[in-house]
């Protein structure tokens, strides 16, 4: 900074630094002003992308009749929305990693053997939340009515599930799901917050496959622990009360008729039929 | 966000704030999901396909899915051919 009282050499100093820091800026400006159109490009890439996606979804609207193209559109997002849960802990990221990163090609994960258990936890490397752990511990438990003992589970959206010897392989189906819903959970917490540690992982999920699910697979009802049910909020065991059930059906969006009225064949869309 | 920073390099945008980066993995994401949404209904038998609608409907997201991974072959497949065809464009 310039001073009244600077003798010949200190001013010659002062003048360098400003210089210099005149420069750091001047770099400081390009690269930020490079970085803003490379990401500018990748913007007008992907907007291109989206344009491609956009005229093939039109395609489709057109094929559709008319009360199908109204229904996908209107749940759309939930279709999205199921296909990255469903996918995402054995398939994008695994495309993804393939495309550029060289990885294995993705395998069907049977989520019942240990060997994959094993697999799903080098998916989700060190880093998993509390959180979402204990989300896995709370889906399942075991809820006695009656005198009886009854293997329950939290199903998406706070449905819950009675399980019986005659659904046992749905619910081994939903079970599945869960599993891949806390392993996309895990990923996403584990991309925000990277002091989290798989020992977590690695402790909880054994419990919960050990003694809530496998145990329960091959055990007498009556020998599996009530669980962590036992510690739910009064809230929450009055929601168990009021809504135990299976495959029970959800009213349709904006009551609308049941029949939908089916479109032509889409063959001639599917490049891959021909 | 469905792919971590260690992926980053795989689409060559390493170079930008982590900020633009998670956002362009998440339109990415976003494209693949609606491509391969598009693509699953082209998949579908007839009988299918209408059995689809009906479940669309009323359906939670999961068994969206789990309808789709039953009734279309390598559906699983499809996706990452998907996946990899929008990398690809992304990175030409």
């Amino acid at each position: 900074m310039f001073n009244l009282e600077m003798g010949p050499e200190e001013l010659r100093q002062n003048q360098e630094n400003f210089k210099s820091d005149l420069k750091t800026t001047e770099i400081v400006e390009t690269e930020e002003k490079e970085k803003k159109e490379e990401y500018k490009k990748f913007i007008e890439k992907i907007e291109k992308i989206e344009k491609e996606n956009k005229t093939e979804q039109d395609d489709l609207m057109q094929a559709l009749s008319e009360k199908e193209a109204s229904i996908f559109q209107k749940t759309k997002e939930k279709i999205k929305k199921g296909c990255k849960i469903g996918i995402v802990g054995t398939m994008i990221v695994t495309s993804l990693l393939a495309v550029g990163c060289g990885a294995e090609k993705p395998q069907e994960v049977d989520h019942w053997s240990q060997v994959n258990i094993e697999e799903a936890r080098k998916t989700i490397p060190d880093e998993v939340t509390k959180s979402w752990v204990n989300y896995g511990l709370r889906s399942i438990g075991s809820w006695k009515k009656d005198g009886e003992d009854f293997l329950v589970m939290i199903g998406s959206g706070m449905h819950y599930y009675r399980i019986t010897q005659e659904n046992l392989e749905e619910f081994k189906q939903k079970i599945g799901d869960e599993i891949n819903q806390f392993l996309y959970y895990s990923t996403v917490e584990m991309s925000r917050d990277k002091n989290l540690t798989g020992k977590l992982l690695d402790a909880r999920i054994k419990v919960f496959f050990a003694k809530y699910v496998e145990h329960a697979m091959e055990n007498d009802m009556s020998t599996i622990a009530h669980g962590l049910f036992e510690k739910a909020s009064p809230d929450e065991w009055q929601q168990l009360e009021d809504y135990i059930y299976f495959e029970v059906e959800q009213p349709d969006i904006n009551g609308e008729e049941n029949e939908v009225k089916q479109s032509p064949d889409l063959s001639n869309l599917d490049p891959t039929l021909k | 966000m469905i792919i971590n920073k260690k992926n980053f390099s795989a689409l060559g945008i390493e170079n930008l704030p982590s900020e633009k980066q998670e956002e362009l993995v998440n339109k990415l994401e976003d494209i693949i999901l609606e491509k391969l949404s598009i693509e699953a209904v082209k998949k579908l038998s007839i009988e299918n396909r209408g059995k689809y609608f009906q479940l669309l409907k009323s359906a939670m997201p999961i068994d969206i899915y789990n309808f789709l991974s039953k009734n279309i072959s390598n559906f699983e497949k499809l996706a990452q051919q998907i996946a990899e065809e929008v990398v690809a464009d992304f990175k030409k």
